[in-house]
């Protein structure tokens, strides 16, 4: 396909310029991502081990219920049925939790010793995953929710402008250019190869980045617009008028009793076949009636959320009376709805695809190191070119910034992991991010200090011992033989992935594109 | 184009992005208003119509933002975007006026 060389070389210069704007916070948004992909498992494998009896089957749950209550009727009001307790939601009954919830809250988790009297025991959740998966949304800052957001939209439209632009100029040198990667005579040709192929071979996935990351960040602004534009007074009115009908509707069945939990599982296996659930969500938060929602995946079927969807449960009959949000029990409009939030979580086709996107990811992170970093080199040969020994004091920051922002991400999500395990109970959301905008800090303060070879050399090696340090405070608080074996792949993962970083720092050349003598003499290049 | 195009250069970016970003949002819009009143839409937003036109924004401005800095100049990015968006709206106002 041939495109103007004038419009190529425009897009090039724009490219570049919104690269450099965005890159570093994608990049920590990309690495954050990737570990927010296995958020659960994290959250398992940072959670403590409790004083609690084994959780309560199923079939037992109307005695622990009618314990629970008459020991504690403000339970009541909100309260969750676990069906398959983890590490951390070590019992079958979860109540009291706030009701509006950001991230993890802390709860209480009963259930029933041997003896069969109630064992209750309040538990504050680990908040480590969940602020990885916070930075994740912002960025890489820590920001009030709100301007978090906003920020993030005004990232991810340069980055979608990224995007284009760089497609635009890999187009012409496409069918010549496809599975190049020059390797040996010519590093940088070589990163810039590696670049533009991870660019072009994970689009898709970029693409659908940008637009649910956009929309992410503006849905709520979109919407008053479109309200604004839309709505009418008369539609009004009859939406108004249809939801009181609804509610003189309901209050017929007030004083009906809910069926057992084990009754509902099975009539919601009769009505959804494949769906598998997870948790029951009851809430009373609506005068004296009571809200179920069950919460569950189903293999065949991508989930709206990150971790499943749901559907609304008559708790009274067992009958389905919402499956919006239910996988494969959506209409064929909802279920497109569905599709774009699946593409932006990776929450369909199980491990695999989760694992996929872990790949996409990192490839993503390192597609932006590997920007910067080009960026910084080619504007060195230019300097060098005109007669400069050394950097101009914009490229060794630039050069400083790229090398410390992105190591410093990496080194201080390891740090936030490698000590999750050991946080005390309260206050967890405040030490956890103080450390890990102190190791970010530190990183950038070395990538400035030391020369840069040094630096990425050292940033690596730093960043490794922290994830292998991992599996040893997990193994503090939790004996070895105690472990779920999720944990223990958490562990093995973080010894490899220990490994891969430790290899990267001792191999030479480690982590940049560098100017080898050679390079000088090979024909004039554009970046 | 009947004669030579002229060389598009990234040296006029502002005038072109800044377009591209504020008359790029006014016309996807002004688009989902039409959409929305043609298709009956309400605008409540659990409504999955209105989802997918809260979804039909996203591409739309983002494709004229990168696309923007193919005008030939910022006077030209503001006045084709400028009369696009004013078409559009005019449309919006007349079919919003036949509807209610």
């Amino acid at each position: 396909m041939k495109i103007r060389s004038d419009i190529v070389r425009m897009y090039r210069e724009i490219h570049s310029w919104v690269g450099i704007v965005c890159g570093l916070f994608l990049f920590v948004a990309f690495y954050a991502g990737s570990v927010t992909m296995f958020e659960r498992p994290l959250q398992d494998w940072a959670s403590a081990p409790v004083a609690l009896p084994p959780p309560v089957a199923l079939e037992k749950m109307p005695a622990l219920l009618e314990k629970t209550f008459s020991a504690h009727p403000e339970a009541r009001r909100n309260y969750t049925i676990v069906l398959h307790p983890t590490a951390s939601q070590p019992a079958s009954l979860v109540w009291g939790m706030p009701g509006r919830m950001h991230g993890p809250s802390s709860a209480n988790f009963s259930a029933l010793a041997a003896d069969g009297s109630l064992v209750t025991v309040r538990k504050e959740p680990s908040q480590a995953a969940y602020f990885i998966n916070v930075l994740h949304q912002q960025v890489g800052l820590s920001m009030p929710h709100k301007a978090g957001r906003l920020f993030m939209g005004v990232i991810a439209l340069l980055y979608a402008v990224a995007l284009i632009s760089g497609t635009l100029v890999v187009i012409p040198g496409l069918i010549k250019n496809l599975f190049a990667i020059r390797l040996g005579q010519n590093v940088k040709r070589m990163w810039l190869d590696m670049h533009s192929m991870l660019g072009l071979f994970s689009l898709p996935f970029h693409i659908i980045m940008a637009l649910t990351s956009v929309v992410f960040a503006f849905h709520d602004e979109i919407y008053m617009a479109e309200q604004a534009l839309l709505i009418q007074p008369q539609v009004q009115h009859v939406a108004s008028g249809s939801g009181r009908g609804q509610h003189s509707h309901n209050g017929s069945e007030d004083f009906r009793i809910p069926l057992d939990p084990g009754q509902i599982v099975r009539t919601v296996a009769l009505q959804a076949p494949g769906f598998i659930p997870e948790t029951l969500a009851y809430s009373n938060s609506h005068g004296s009636r009571l809200a179920l929602r069950i919460t569950g995946r189903d293999p065949r079927y991508g989930a709206r959320g990150a971790g499943g969807g749901f559907a609304g449960v008559d708790p009274y009959s067992g009958k389905l009376v919402s499956t919006e949000y239910m996988p494969g029990h959506q209409t064929w409009a909802q279920s497109v709805l569905t599709s774009f939030f699946v593409l932006h979580f990776g929450s369909f086709g199980g491990q695999g695809v989760r694992w996929g996107y872990v790949l996409l990811g990192l490839g993503g992170a390192f597609m932006f190191y590997a920007g910067n970093q080009l960026w910084v080199v080619s504007r060195r040969r230019r300097e060098r070119g005109t007669g400069r020994l050394d950097d101009t004091r914009s490229t060794r920051i630039l050069c400083a910034l790229t090398i410390g922002c992105s190591l410093g991400c990496v080194a201080g999500v390891s740090a936030v992991l490698c000590v999750a395990p050991l946080l005390p109970a309260s206050g967890q959301m405040t030490i956890v991010q103080g450390l890990y905008f102190a190791i970010f800090l530190l990183c950038i303060g070395i990538a400035f200090w030391l020369k840069e070879r040094e630096a990425i050399r050292v940033l690596l090696a730093f960043s490794a011992i922290l994830t292998w340090m991992m599996p040893l405070s997990a193994f503090v608080v939790t004996p070895f033989f105690s472990m779920q074996a999720s944990a223990l792949a958490v562990d093995g993962f973080a010894i490899l992935y220990g490994a891969f970083l430790m290899l990267w720092a001792v191999r030479p050349e480690a982590g940049q594109p560098v100017l080898r003598r050679k390079s000088f003499s090979s024909g004039p290049e554009r970046a | 184009m009947t004669t030579v195009p002229a060389m598009l250069t990234s040296r006029n970016w502002f005038p072109k992005a800044s377009a591209g970003l504020v008359l790029g949002l006014t016309l996807s819009c002004a688009l989902m208003g039409v959409l929305g009143l043609v298709s009956h839409v309400d605008g409540q937003p659990r409504a999955v119509g209105s989802q997918f036109l809260m979804w039909l924004i996203v591409p739309v401005w983002t494709g004229i933002l990168g696309t923007c800095f193919l005008f030939r100049s910022g006077w030209h990015a503001w006045g084709m975007l400028g009369l696009a968006n004013a078409v559009l709206w005019a449309v919006y106002m007349g079919v919003r006026s036949m509807v209610s």
